[in-house]
């Protein structure tokens, strides 16, 4: 028994001694080769469809906290957009304002870019025709110049990677140093210079050359409002002493001319235009462009570039219309309406009697707009009757994006209400309470159940704070109750854009078709059903980029490249316009408005210091940090 | 079953009172004080205590150093009271005075440091007095610097850190010209009505502050002593 033991426990040892030789050399069996991947074309597509999902794309699951394709599971975040880091927009909870952990993208930017290299490697060993060799080298320069750009406006000059980086055991030699700014930004251009060049007309979702040039349009107007603006704003530190922050103006002139060109080249030889340039109503002009948000297929002409999200789902769908639509229309979801844009935003736009100014919202006979200390007996109060016809002189394009108070949405009024006025004067706004005149109650938010009324409550966090509802991409069809079941798309590059661009290159370089530049920024203005042109100021061209790309993730970075941020945000708060039911005298009663602070929000003022990320990891990577 | 559970017993609660000991790195006990003083008056210079000057320590020993900072108190004074004991490099940043050089300071136990600077403006004779409602503040400006002085204001906060950075209530005016001794004299006057402010509240007490910018690359406020005013 014990020599079978033996022999047993020998045969067995034998066996492990032997077998074991090979083990570290077998090839995984759940990895493709490269050759395997890149050899078949539909492999390379999928690889480039991946490298698209990580473009630094700010759509509809961008969030600055959390950042890009924030849609996997239960993606609870409370809805905090760009937007509400603007003076445009409140959350309907709590103040927020731009700190170090916002904005930032690092690593999953270099990890793209990396990507990008290792195909921009393989690309000349494919087995493929030359044409679609330079068509695959035009997208992935497309794809790594828009990550740079992503890093470039972010955190200045960054480290330029061209090829993938090799790891032989020395850490060191891992370690690239920033490029500076001016550098970081042509590599930008010239990126895009390689897409123009080598793409076609048109390529579906994929880039084209007119998205190559759109990219370089906006990246050139970045870089020459960086260089123009940069210089007041006081940063110091040895970023700024090496020029790996900052842009000497005297480049601003080239930069500008660089985005008249491509703008240009957009406008004379590219196949679009503007959806529904020529409206015959506002009513129609402001469907026109709800439409075009919702669905922006329905828009060939004017989207250059769209993020698609096909289907709804964790992964994939996003979540605008359970967190942004009013409350009412909430359809059993328990965190509707934290969107809430606020009266600065629809002071902006203009009034169709008066263009060519913002058109500051009057509510008082004595016309004082600057008065935001609430409700004065003192002061008399323009009564309306049904609180749309307040509205209607306005740019169709605020009814566009916003829902205004007493307007229907989805079949039914949204009922934004403050608060009442008793018959005794007395105001009671902000503070749930009903009140009964005759043989009516009157409740101070419009109705007794929360259900039923979409403003000012602050029953669940769900009722905007500022009298106005969120409506620019949201569906009109049912909310559906759960996580990431929206899949409306999102036009990233857009015709109005462009036209936007030129005309502040030009207002701010004196470079350029003045003449053009003034049809550009009528153009858009025109799509709104304005039918006066306006003279071509920076003060017109801000304001209609403001109110012709409100919300699309642009704002905060308009902030940024000119550098108002600081200004704009200096112990600043932002205001809600408030309609309150005047019950005193006798009915049938009227809705008065009240310019007021938005309750909860405080002065907030922006660091200098935040026009810049932080770079992560400067222990390791030795990189010279921002200020 | 009984002994398996007291063993269970026994080996979780060893574990936790093992765990509770405290690793063996020494708490900071050196510390950083001092006063930033004028040159020639040898009075405190007054500091905003939030967005205002900071004080930059760079420690040595370490290839890639991230760089502490220090606030000021409001009166000028500063104090740091944990700090590890070493050798620092200190540098003045974001300064209301003309920049001086980095100094190299051995920091061990607490170690006093007075910074003795030339402020970008003086605030002279100045005098916040309230009427009806309306205060009213009227001073005059010296330089010590050839640019020019940027602008001037008077600040009204809820307490005695109020500045630019920290108020309720600011009224400024834009100055852009060099003051005394380059150009005349002039008395600077100011004021705040306290009735159409929305954040000042009647019957309430408030603190109010001249102050006033200087334009240098990334300058503060010089400021006078806040004054104690109720409404």
């Amino acid at each position: 028994m014990k020599t079978i033991k033996n022999i047993f426990f020998i045969l067995v040892f034998s066996f492990i001694a032997t077998s074991c030789n090979d083990g570290l050399d077998l090839l995984p069996t759940d990895k493709i080769t490269a050759d395997e991947l890149f050899g078949d074309p539909a492999g390379t597509k999928l690889y480039l469809a991946d490298l698209y999902n990580r473009l630094p794309i700010e759509e509809l699951t961008y969030f600055p906290q959390q950042g890009f394709n924030f849609n996997a599971g239960g993606p609870n975040n409370g809805g905090f957009t760009s937007s509400m880091l603007t003076q445009f927009a409140h959350h309907s909870e709590r103040n927020t304002f731009i700190n170090g952990g916002q904005l930032n993208w690092w690593d999953d930017a270099f990890k793209l870019i990396r990507d990008v290299n290792l195909f921009i490697d393989i690309i000349p060993s494919l087995d493929i025709s030359e044409s679609e060799r330079a068509l695959y080298m035009g997208e992935a320069s497309f794809i790594r110049g828009f990550a740079y750009f992503g890093l470039a406006k972010r955190y200045g000059g960054v480290p330029i990677i061209l090829s993938p980086q090799e790891f032989n055991g020395d850490p060191e030699s891992l370690k690239v140093p920033r490029n500076t700014e001016k550098e970081t930004w042509d590599f930008v251009l010239s990126e895009c210079d390689i897409a123009a060049n080598s793409l076609g007309e048109s390529n579906g979702r994929r880039a084209s050359k007119w998205a190559a040039l759109a990219l370089k349009s906006r990246a050139a107007l970045y870089a020459a409002s960086v260089a123009k603006y940069g210089g007041n704003v006081g940063l110091t530190g040895e970023a700024v002493n090496l020029g790996l922050i900052g842009l000497p103006e005297s480049v601003a002139a080239d930069y500008y001319q660089v985005c008249i060109n491509a703008s240009n080249e957009i406008m004379e030889n590219g196949p679009y235009s503007l959806y529904k340039p020529n409206p015959g109503s506002a009513d129609e002009a402001a469907e026109n462009l709800r439409s075009m948000f919702e669905n922006p297929n329905l828009a060939p002409e004017e989207a250059i570039l769209i993020k698609g999200r096909t289907i709804p789902g964790d992964n994939y769908g996003n979540n605008y219309d359970i967190w942004f639509g009013p409350a009412q229309k909430r359809n059993g979801w328990p965190h509707p309406g934290r969107y809430c844009p606020t009266l600065e935003f629809a002071d902006l736009f203009e009034n169709y009697s008066n263009p060519g100014a913002d058109g500051k919202i009057v509510t008082t006979v004595d016309g004082d707009t600057e008065n935001y200390n609430g409700f004065d007996p003192a002061r008399q109060y323009i009564h309306y009757g049904n609180p749309v016809d307040f509205f209607a002189d306005k740019d169709a394009r605020l009814r566009a994006t916003v829902v205004l108070p007493m307007s229907e949405w989805k079949g039914d009024i949204m009922i934004y209400q403050a608060g009442f006025i008793k018959p005794d004067g007395e105001p009671k706004i902000e503070t749930n309470t009903s009140i009964k005149v005759g043989e009516q109650f009157y409740f101070t938010y419009g109705t007794e159940n929360p259900d039923e009324h979409s403003g000012f409550d602050s029953h669940g966090g769900n009722m905007s704070k500022t009298g106005f509802g969120f409506k620019k991409f949201l569906s009109t069809d049912p909310v559906v109750p759960g996580w990431n079941r929206s899949y409306t798309d999102f036009a990233e590059f857009r015709y109005a854009e462009v036209l936007l661009n030129y005309a502040e290159a030009v207002v701010e370089s004196d470079l350029g078709n003045a003449t053009n530049a003034a049809n550009a920024l009528n153009a858009t203005r025109r799509r709104a059903f304005h039918q006066t042109d306006i003279p071509l100021t920076i003060e017109n061209v801000l304001r209609e980029r403001t109110v012709e790309l409100a919300f699309e993730n642009k704002m905060i970075w308009d902030l940024m490249r000119r550098r108002t941020y600081h200004t704009t945000f200096n112990n600043t708060r932002k205001h809600a316009l408030k309609p309150v039911l005047d019950l005193r005298g006798t009915p049938p009663y009227e809705y008065i408005f009240i310019r007021d602070r938005v309750r909860g929000n405080d002065p907030q003022t922006f660091d200098i210091n935040e026009y810049y990320r932080n770079i992560p990891g400067i222990g390791l990577n030795g990189l010279v940090p921002n200020p | 079953m009984n002994k398996i559970k007291y063993i269970i017993i026994l080996i979780t609660s060893l574990g936790s009172l093992v765990s509770c000991e405290l690793d063996e790195m020494q708490a900071p006990n050196a510390g950083l004080y001092g006063s930033i003083l004028d040159d020639t008056t040898g009075e405190l210079i007054e500091q905003d205590i939030i967005r205002g000057g900071e004080l930059e320590l760079r420690e040595f020993g370490y290839e890639n150093v991230t760089p502490q900072f220090m606030n000021y108190q409001v009166d000028g004074t500063f104090r740091d009271s944990k700090l590890f004991a070493n050798k620092y490099k200190v540098f003045p940043l974001k300064t209301n005075f003309h920049p001086i050089d980095t100094m190299e300071v051995d920091i061990s136990g607490q170690t006093k440091l007075d910074l003795v600077v030339s402020p970008y403006i003086r605030i002279l004779n100045p005098n916040i007095t309230m009427e009806g409602n309306v205060i009213t503040a009227t001073f005059t400006l010296n330089q010590t610097g050839l640019g020019n002085v940027q602008k001037i204001g008077l600040y009204a906060g809820a307490d005695k850190n109020v500045g630019e950075p920290v108020r309720l209530v600011k009224a400024e005016q834009n100055v852009n010209a060099p003051v005394a001794p380059l150009n005349p004299q002039t008395t600077y006057t100011i004021s705040i009505d306290a009735n159409s402010e929305q954040d000042l509240k009647i019957g309430n007490l408030y603190f109010f502050r001249i102050g006033a910018l200087y334009d240098a690359p990334n300058a503060r406020f010089n400021y006078a002593t806040a004054v104690e005013i109720q409404l």
